[in-house]
């Protein structure tokens, strides 16, 4: 249990830079994502942390003591590695308890404190086997409980719900929450996953180039991108250029191919009439107006709308059928195709016109 | 059905040489051996202390060259598996660069060093080490000196194909949960490099057993290791039922050491699974 910060924490590999000056702040008990692509730095950081690799510069502390030059294995940082990296030659049992072999305590203790950890992962039972004879989300359990069993001030998880399948992930995603707020323990989660970052995590780090791009909660990194990469990032799919036409108190109208689109001012208010900008917004939201209902006044997933702007006809392109959804390619609303995906879909097939409805209060706007 | 028939046609010209041009002569030989003399040759073998002594010599220095190929070549494998230089491959052709050269040549070259008035002498003495040459050439030392230099490459290379395959992230796990760099490799690396110990030590043991052309020219006419001997016997004793029951003998030696390694193993490769680990 401890907390951590990064001050200007920078690494280097030649010319390359793979962290670039980050400063971040974790208290004490926190679970934090730290979400990017490939070569963002995370993976970088998570090896800083830990002290697999030393930092080029900037420094990293936990609980307020600089933790530069204390060799990984003094460090008593957990780590949990994406594909496991369990001790092939050693049991279940054997695996847990190294790491309290090496502090040299004594049997009964090791036992002890091995049981607890299988209980907590709920592995009891499975103790005399080996890893290879264990599922992927058994061995997973495992690589948790190794981690933890000698009480880490600092847990570090490196894509841990990426190599399950669907259902194991939610099952997973539930447990290491659970294990993560019963133990109090301040967590790094590295991952390139959204949906991974914003399930577990109570901060999300949006990383890229060795920066970190937005930190907010998970609700406020997923609703509401701070630019128009982290929304791509974030899974947002529909980007729709235009240029502020008219700012009005509580909104701005948007020109866009024509179109005037109402948006919701956003906090990052920098926008001036006449400036390029970006629209974004994710599929779900944009909704799919009824054509025999001339009110517009219609029910999209659980919410009765009532729409009086922000609605432009298009053409299907094409429909993707995706099981817990539809995607919808639609052409001739703007310059850029958007991609509607409603739970439901019972509209017109390829070739067919339908109107789209894009909820002011939805579309996050960007500066271009 | 019809793909195992294929498959055993393929096998069969190799099988067919193996058993023509190997096993058909050793049976052979024996049977002429055993025809001729009876079991005198082998027992001439076991009681004469002359032979016992070269073979316990053989097995020494076997058992030395195989040791000290092994502490030598482990740290060097070790770098090459987990190097990430863009030189990998040029450090790999400078570890093989010895296959190029014949054991003849490497052995001449080694009695330039290691000679009374050779580059190791004149290099201790210069810098004024020793006033004496030192006797290293037609002596023990030599020979397992070669031997080494010889077969550190099998070695090396049975060692780097099974480092290769251990996850760095397994070492990275260990140091984690507190192992000290030491612990790690005696908790962690080493036994689940133990595969490739096994093999690389059975190659150069087996290689270094049989080896006649080191022992010959950097061990000196009174130095006697079992393929010298059976060569003595035939060139110049013109006996050749004992030339065949020091190879018969020789063999044995070689197959009850192997067979002791790999059933002194076979517990701990059984847990590992057979050396099928994800």
């Amino acid at each position: 249990m401890a907390s951590l910060e990064l001050k200007q924490l920078t690494k280097k590999f030649g010319d390359f830079t793979a962290v670039d000056s980050m400063d971040l702040q974790v208290a004490d008990g926190e679970m934090i994502a730290l979400l990017g692509g490939s070569g963002c730095g995370k993976t970088t950081t998570l090896r800083m942390i830990a002290g697999f690799t030393e930092p080029f510069s900037g420094s990293i502390l936990v609980d307020g003591k600089d933790v530069a030059g204390i060799p990984a294995y003094k460090r008593n940082i957990g780590i949990f590695f994406q594909n496991y990296a369990l001790f092939p030659h050693m049991t279940v049992f054997e695996n847990i308890a190294f790491g309290l072999k090496i502090q040299k305590l004594p049997k009964a203790e090791i036992a002890e404190r091995v049981s607890e950890m299988l209980e907590l992962v709920k592995l009891y039972g499975m103790e005399k086997r080996y890893p290879r004879e264990l599922s992927g989300g058994q061995q997973q359990r495992v690589a948790l409980a190794r981690a933890l069993v000698t009480r880490p001030s600092i847990l570090l998880l490196d894509e841990p719900l990426s190599n399950l399948d669907a259902k194991l992930r939610v099952e997973m995603q539930v447990e290491i929450k659970r294990i993560q707020k019963e133990l109090n323990i301040t967590t790094i989660i590295v991952t390139h996953d959204h949906e991974e970052a914003v399930s577990l995590a109570d901060r999300v780090i949006v990383m890229n180039a060795g920066r970190i791009l937005q930190v907010g909660t998970p609700k406020e990194v997923f609703d509401d991108p701070n630019s128009a990469f982290v929304a791509d990032f974030m899974g947002f799919s529909t980007f729709i250029k235009g240029s502020v036409k008219l700012e009005l108190p509580d909104r701005l109208i948007v020109e866009c191919s024509g179109h005037d689109l109402s948006v919701k001012r956003s906090v990052r208010d920098d926008l001036r009439e006449g400036d390029n900008c970006i629209l974004a917004i994710r599929s779900e939201n944009i909704a799919i107006v009824p054509e025999d209902n001339m009110e517009n006044r219609f029910v999209s997933g659980s919410n009765e709308i009532y729409a009086q702007e922000n609605i432009v006809k298009g053409r299907v392109e094409s429909i993707t059928y995706k099981g817990h959804s539809t995607r919808v390619e639609v052409s001739g609303c703007f310059e850029e195709n958007v991609y509607p995906a409603p739970n439901d879909y019972t509209g017109p097939g390829a070739g067919g016109e339908l109107r789209l409805y894009f909820p002011s209060d939805k579309l996050c706007i960007y500066k271009n | 059905m019809e793909r195992k028939r294929s498959a055993v046609l393929l096998a069969l010209p190799a099988a067919l040489s193996l058993l023509i041009f190997f096993v058909c002569p050793m049976v052979f030989i024996f049977l002429k051996t055993i025809a001729e003399n009876g079991l005198s040759d082998f027992v001439d073998f076991f009681t004469d202390p002359f032979y016992l002594d070269i073979l316990w010599t053989t097995f020494r220095v076997s058992l030395v060259s195989t040791l000290v190929s092994l502490i030598l070549g482990y740290p060097t494998a070790y770098y090459m598996a987990r190097t990430k230089s863009r030189l990998k491959n040029v450090m790999m052709i400078i570890i093989l660069f010895p296959f190029l050269v014949s054991a003849v040549v490497r052995s001449y070259g080694w009695m330039v060093i290691l000679g009374k008035n050779g580059l190791l002498n004149q290099l201790l003495q210069g810098i004024g080490l020793i006033k004496e040459p030192l006797e290293i050439l037609n002596t023990e030392t030599a020979v397992i000196i070669g031997m080494i230099h010889l077969l550190i490459p099998y070695m090396i290379m049975s060692l780097i194909g099974v480092l290769q395959s251990i996850d760095p992230n397994v070492e990275y796990a260990a140091q984690s949960l507190g192992a000290s760099p030491l612990e790690t490799f005696v908790k962690v690396v080493f036994p689940l490099s133990l595969p490739g110990i096994i093999s690389g030590c059975v190659l150069v043991f087996t290689m270094s057993m049989t080896s006649y052309v080191t022992p010959k020219l950097l061990g000196g006419s009174k130095f006697r290791m079992m393929a010298t001997m059976v060569v003595q016997e035939i060139n110049v004793n013109f006996d050749w039922g004992a030339a065949s029951a020091i190879s018969y003998i020789l063999m044995a030696a070689i197959l009850v050491c192997q067979a002791l390694i790999v059933f002194g193993s076979a517990g701990y490769m059984k847990r590992m699974g057979g050396g099928k680990n994800a």
